[in-house]
């Protein structure tokens, strides 16, 4: 074989390797299965008060980060419209994580978090934890003890956790918040909320104990205050168990069992809604199934799984008007779901109760009433469901978006 | 206002009109180095004449000099050619702000990170200077395309083809990416290896002795590796995961179709997009099988089947530079004519050289054999003066032509070690600052730590005053970095300066936001920075004071209110900068930094 030849080939041996390898940009680069993540798990809620119906929902231009703005929308009790009642002053494109509880300091009875409801109006506080967008480096605090007709103002030591269980607590019985990024996440307590937090513990302390351990923690993922002023951290777990600690006098104890179901890809704590009945902690298995484990008068019951199947997606985690899990479950991609399915937890059942209009962004749920909200850029359409079943427009709402004003 | 995000266009007409003006002195200087060549040719001419009236008998005549080999004056005029065309595309008035956004980045996204560290070392550069790097880039082109034309042999020449290589390989690296060679998804199709790395091996192949043109090896060697290359590109396309089988070329052509460009070529690339779109194995398929014919016929060594093969690149790398790379040059602020033009003229001068060789050994200039040889360099000029005077003019041209590449070097050289941006970007931005002279309004408000400050209690200082809301997520963080910067670029002369911004939020103004703000942005290690915030009374008057408007916004909006700066010196009001932060790029942030800087140093001095 000649030189030239041995050159030759040589050369084209080398172009064809380098060429193939940097041709690979097709390739699917993720990776199913195996490693845990945290559900994704939407900031979208509702929420019932003594004094009014709460959602907390995006409009704007959904599909850019910086024009897509969160509302408040309210219906006070005794009001048949819904207003707009945002907290003003910051922009939040990132979201909200929301602390419902009645309990302002000289009373207190119900605490969540999350998803949580509360008995606003006479006694209620509702608090709006900012999730940061953009280049805010740190979380602002709206609080409300009178339907959001008036916000008073607050601030975290840090940013909050990009999940809905991030924030929780109220005047009366203190402040819990989730704090940082994943590997690094910390929870800060105040007993006002306005300032003057502490840290509590960190993600990594709660993985080293007993407890973390055992449960073979990823992520804190939730925080609550219970009743009594107990403390509630939720988290993922890679084994069986659900993730659900105690901080009690410095120490964490396990606060949940063993799934019953074998969670084969682990659980991660969604929401942890606290009301006078108890507790109850939505838990989603890996990617797909929710779960709910209730907790009543210290015994924790396992409900049925949710199942979310592949095209399918959770769009909202609400409360039901009797303090268990709602869920607006959409079918179909992310971006362009086909229907939307209201389901909710009676008893320990999951329960369908039918589909929503096309198009529905949030539900709110009241005690008599479902009402849907369908968006469209800055105007919600709000649609009631008639005891006949037929949905019918109660109200337009037009939220005065500026947009381009977080760029 | 905050968060009404300004853009920088690319066509800003304090940036074009800068660029315009540095091409109108460099112009100038290029005229006078037309106007020294010219006379130093006159000159020479003359002292040629001169001496050829005096020593003309006596000297004796060079050896008989052969023709420059065929491929190698291919190779020199045509890229020579490509430098200037890329030279006067370089001249696109969007050049100095849309060669970054629009090439640069680009032309690295998807790479992997360290390409990306490496490209954005030269983007930064460019950004942070993007007048004078343009303008360095017209001249560095247009002087090696007028280099290569002018020098056609000897040292002159193979210095031009060295300068070439150096120069292509800036560009590879930093315009182009390495040429997408490490980016996934990439084929010969849509550009690699580079254009511009063409422009190095033509560059290499002139640097070289001359002598290599000798014999056919060269264009055996030469047509070989483009042969090896083809196979090589022949093989990503066939790849099942490159993803070519399905549509990534449509993709490619439909991006191209948005770009401003002849209906006619619109049209085609229309046309050819729906083809792809509805059979993209078929073309795939046919490419695969052209490149490979191609390779063969390349690599074939015999100059009847290399001519079939170079005849079939002409038609297919055409079709494609029209079709698929939209002729490289449309749109945009295209540089170059992409891949496809540089790699056909490769593979014509190593066909060139294979059939049409130099001759073996030639007697090159500067090393004919003479009785002279042996005495020095001056009696080869004075020889060579009266001999060849065409070579002198040639030489003296080519200097010509490296002292308008030197024009080019020296900026953007002196640009690249100054780390701070200019400050047209931020007067492209907010236009210069006002320089004042005005009493300064007094406020009585508190800091970050709950202690009273008044402007009165600062007078010993320069106060640079701004309004920043503490829960904005925009421009208000980059204002306070704007301003961190600023403060430490003045050295020990921060001493003497007080940064200081007022709270710009009535909603948000507890101390406690103050200074988590004051952590989030690493204020809190600055030991002359204040933020001060007060009752909501007291914010409105320091605000109606410094004509600041603060609006509450509904509907999830942050709080709009006017950026400002203001430069105070013993209660006088000296500057008044817009703060607007624009674009909020690094370039334009360490602009904005640089002219505060620049203004705080003119009132330093002022006081003495």
């Amino acid at each position: 074989m000649s030189a030239r030849l041995v050159a030759l080939v040589g050369l084209l041996g080398a172009v064809s390797l380098l060429a193939a390898s940097c041709s690979g940009g097709a390739a699917d680069t993720t990776r199913a299965g195996g490693k845990l993540s945290t559900a994704t798990v939407p900031l979208t809620t509702s929420f019932e008060t003594a004094s009014g119906e709460w959602v907390v929902l995006p409009m704007g231009h959904l599909e850019t980060k910086l024009n897509k703005f969160w509302e408040v929308l309210v219906k006070r009790a005794g009001s048949p419209r819904w207003s707009l009642d945002t907290p003003p002053g910051v922009a939040d494109n990132g979201g909200f994580a929301v602390a419902v509880g009645s309990g302002s300091a000289a009373s207190g009875s119900d605490l969540s978090s999350g998803t949580g409801r509360d008995a606003d109006g006479d006694g209620t506080s509702v608090a709006m934890g900012f999730l940061v967008s953009n280049l805010l480096g740190f979380s602002p605090l709206a609080f409300t003890e009178s339907t959001a007709k008036h916000w008073t103002t607050g601030v975290l030591p840090g940013s909050l956790t990009p999940l809905p269980g991030s924030f929780a607590g109220t005047a009366g019985h203190g402040y819990l918040a989730l704090l940082g990024r994943r590997g690094s996440r910390r929870v800060a307590a105040s007993s006002s909320g306005r300032s003057s937090w502490t840290t509590l513990t960190t993600e990594t302390a709660v993985a080293s104990s007993n407890s973390g351990r055992a449960c073979r923690l990823v992520a804190l993922t939730a925080v609550a205050v219970m009743p009594g002023g107990e403390r509630l951290l939720g988290g993922s777990c890679r084994s069986g168990r659900v993730g659900l600690f105690e901080l009690s006098g410095g120490s964490i104890v396990a606060a949940a069992p063993r799934l019953g179901r074998v969670a084969k890809v682990g659980t991660s704590v969604a929401a942890i809604d606290v009301s006078r009945q108890g507790a109850v902690v939505v838990v989603v298995e890996g990617r797909r199934d929710v779960v709910s484990l209730v907790e009543r008068d210290g015994s924790w019951q396992e409900t049925a799984a949710l199942p979310i199947a592949p095209g399918e997606h959770l769009e909202e985690l609400s409360e039901s008007p009797g303090g268990e899990p709602a869920v607006l479950l959409a079918k179909g991609s992310e971006a362009a779901p086909r229907s939307e399915e209201l389901v909710l937890l009676d008893g320990t059942r999951w329960q369908s109760e039918g589909s929503v209009p096309k198009g529905t962004q949030a539900v709110a749920l009241a005690a008599r009433s479902v009402t849907a909200f369908l968006v469209h850029d800055s105007e919600a359409k709000i649609k009631l469901r008639r005891p006949s079943g037929d949905w019918v427009t109660m109200q337009r709402l037009v939220a005065p978006i500026l947009y381009g004003s977080s760029s | 206002m905050s968060g009404m995000g300004s853009g920088l266009s690319d066509r800003n007409s304090t940036i074009v009109s800068a660029f315009h003006s540095q091409l109108g002195e460099g112009g100038l200087i290029v005229l006078a180095i037309v106007a020294v060549v010219l006379l130093a040719a006159n000159g020479l001419r003359a002292y040629g004449l001169r001496l050829a009236m005096r020593d003309g008998p006596r000297l004796a005549p060079a050896a008989v000099e052969a023709a420059e080999p065929v491929a190698r004056r291919f190779l020199r005029i045509s890229f020579g050619l490509l430098w200037v065309i890329d030279g006067l595309l370089q001249l696109q008035e969007a050049m100095p702000v849309g060669m970054v956004p629009q090439v640069i980045k680009p032309a690295s996204a998807g790479a992997p990170a360290w390409v990306q560290d490496v490209v954005n070392f030269g983007a930064a550069i460019w950004a942070h200077h993007p007048v004078p790097a343009a303008a360095s880039a017209v001249w560095i082109q247009l002087g090696i395309g007028l280099w290569l034309l002018a020098a056609a042999r000897g040292l002159a020449s193979r210095l031009g083809g060295a300068v070439s290589v150096a120069w292509g390989l800036v560009v590879w690296v930093f315009g182009e990416a390495f040429g997408g060679v490490f980016s996934p998804g990439q084929s010969w199709l849509f550009g690699i290896p580079g254009g511009v790395l063409l422009y190095c091996v033509a560059g290499l192949l002139l640097a070289a002795p001359e002598r290599i043109f000798a014999g056919p090896r060269l264009g055996r060697y030469l047509l070989d590796a483009v042969g090896a290359f083809l196979l090589g590109m022949a093989v990503v396309q066939v790849w099942p995961s490159s993803g070519f089988w399905h549509k990534e070329v449509a993709s490619m052509v439909t991006s191209m179709e948005t770009t401003p460009q002849p209906t006619a070529i619109r049209d085609a690339l229309t046309a050819f997009g729906s083809f792809d779109t509805a059979h993209p194995f078929a073309v795939n398929l046919f490419v695969v099988v052209a490149l490979v014919a191609i390779a063969v016929a390349l690599l074939s060594g015999r100059p009847a089947v290399a001519r079939l093969g170079v005849a079939a690149a002409i038609v297919l790398f055409l079709a494609v530079w029209l079709l698929v790379q939209d002729l490289g040059v449309l749109g945009g602020v295209g540089t170059d004519p992409n891949s496809m033009v540089p790699t056909l003229l490769i593979i014509v001068a190593g066909y060139l050289a294979l059939v049409r060789p130099g001759a073996e050994a030639p007697p090159l200039p500067g090393e004919a054999v003479t009785e002279e040889s042996g005495r020095g360099f001056l009696a080869r000029a004075r020889r060579d003066l009266v001999t060849r005077p065409g070579l002198a003019l040639r030489t003296l041209a080519a200097c010509g032509a490296a002292g308008v590449v030197v024009l080019g070097t020296l900026p953007m050289a002196f640009a690249s070690l100054n780390p701070k941006a200019d400050p047209i970007l931020s007067e492209a931005v907010d236009g210069t600052p006002d320089s004042t002279n005005f009493a300064a309004r007094g406020f009585d408000l508190v800091d970050q730590y709950g202690r009273q400050v008044t402007l009165s209690s600062l007078r010993d200082k320069v106060v640079a005053l701004t309004f920043l809301d503490p829960v904005c997520t925009s421009d208000c963080p980059v204002i306070a970095q704007e301003f961190r910067v600023a403060d430490e670029a003045l050295g020990r002369a921060a001493k003497r300066v007080e940064f200081i911004a007022v709270v710009a939020n009535p909603l948000y103004r507890s101390i406690a936001v103050v200074q988590a703000f004051d952590r989030a942005e690493g204020l809190t290690k600055l030991r002359n920075w204040l933020y001060l915030t007060g009752s909501v009374s007291r914010l409105q008057k320091t605000w109606s004071n410094y004509g600041i408007q603060v609006e509450v916004e509904s509907a999830g909006a942050m709080v709009a209110h006017s950026e400002l700066a203001y430069v105070i010196s013993r209660g006088r009001t000296r500057y008044v900068l817009d703060a607007d932060p624009g674009p909020a790029t690094q370039a334009t942030q360490s602009s904005f930094s640089n002219v505060l800087e620049t203004s705080i140093e003119h009132v330093l001095e002022d006081r003495g």
